[in-house]
């Protein structure tokens, strides 16, 4: 018996199973093929337009909203000044009224 | 298109070219695993963990050539891990192992199973020498390259498991 013929002939290569390759093809990292139409230019400047309308907007209504309050401060200050005012001048007759009557008792 | 041209290609993130190459060499890295572990799942598995890693260090890999010797090396290391980490015993299929037939086809299979079992008993490292000098048909040189280990260790080990084969055999041969 001629060992090194059997060792060839008993260790000759075997193929591999049917779908060998696609199935280690299945396995790379799909994230890695994914992460490059994650990071592709068109949805960079999509995520950047979305991010600068967000802000945008953002100020925008904060900018109002200060604007309202701002303008309810100026009418409150407005109305406290005429309420203190009608209060002036109504003491002021109230005082007039209440001089007319004791001149008068008199 | 070369093996050259291919790794370019693969490197480059072609996944076509990457498939060419696992088909390239499909047949040596399974092969290789088979008869290290004599089982065709474990041999599967073992065989797409090192496509697996081939596809991670790619970038390192400077020649078609290079992917060659590489593929063998990570295989056989991987394979005598494999062997030391689950003690590994041969899980012995039903197809591989056959009755002992009286046709000529019959009997060819019933030596090569047990020329694989016997293979089977080596220590790792000398199966593994055994398995790259008859299956892959490297030079002692080659073989020690791609175990890193010396040349006469190599030789060494081929003398002394072909000797351990022979005896085995011409034995068993006897008594079967």
């Amino acid at each position: 018996m001629n060992i090194e013929h059997e060792l060839q002939r008993a260790l000759r290569r075997k193929s591999a199973p049917p779908d060998f390759a696609d199935r280690v093809l299945a396995r790379i990292d799909p994230p890695a093929a994914s992460a490059a139409s994650r990071h592709s230019p068109v949805r960079q400047w999509l995520a950047a337009a979305a991010a600068a309308a967000l802000v945008a907007t953002g100020a925008a209504q904060y900018y109002a909203h200060q604007q309202t309050v701002a303008e309810a401060e100026r009418v409150n200050q407005e109305i406290r000044i005429a309420l203190q005012i009608t209060s002036e001048k109504i003491a002021l007759v109230q005082r007039k009224i209440d001089a007319s009557l004791s001149e008068s008792q008199r | 298109m070369d093996r050259d041209d291919t790794l370019a290609r693969a490197r480059g993130g072609d996944a076509a070219a990457f498939a060419t190459m696992v088909r390239q060499h499909q047949s040596m890295v399974f092969s290789l695993a088979l008869h290290m572990l004599r089982s065709r799942a474990a041999a599967e598995d073992l065989a797409q963990e090192v496509f697996l890693e081939l596809y991670r260090s790619l970038p390192r890999l400077e020649s078609g050539a290079h992917a060659t010797s590489w593929l063998r090396k990570v295989t056989g290391h991987r394979c005598i891990d494999e062997i030391r980490r689950r003690q590994h015993r041969p899980e012995l299929q039903v197809e591989e192992m056959p009755e002992r037939g009286t046709s000529p086809v019959a009997r060819e299979i019933f030596l090569e199973d047990r020329v694989q079992r016997l293979l089977a008993d080596l220590p790792a490292r000398a199966r593994l020498v055994v398995v790259l000098r008859f299956q892959e048909e490297l030079e002692p040189s080659e073989i020690a390259d791609a175990l890193d280990m010396p040349v006469n260790t190599v030789k060494s080990h081929l003398r002394r498991s072909l000797a351990v084969l022979r005896a085995k055999l011409t034995t068993r041969g006897r008594q079967v």
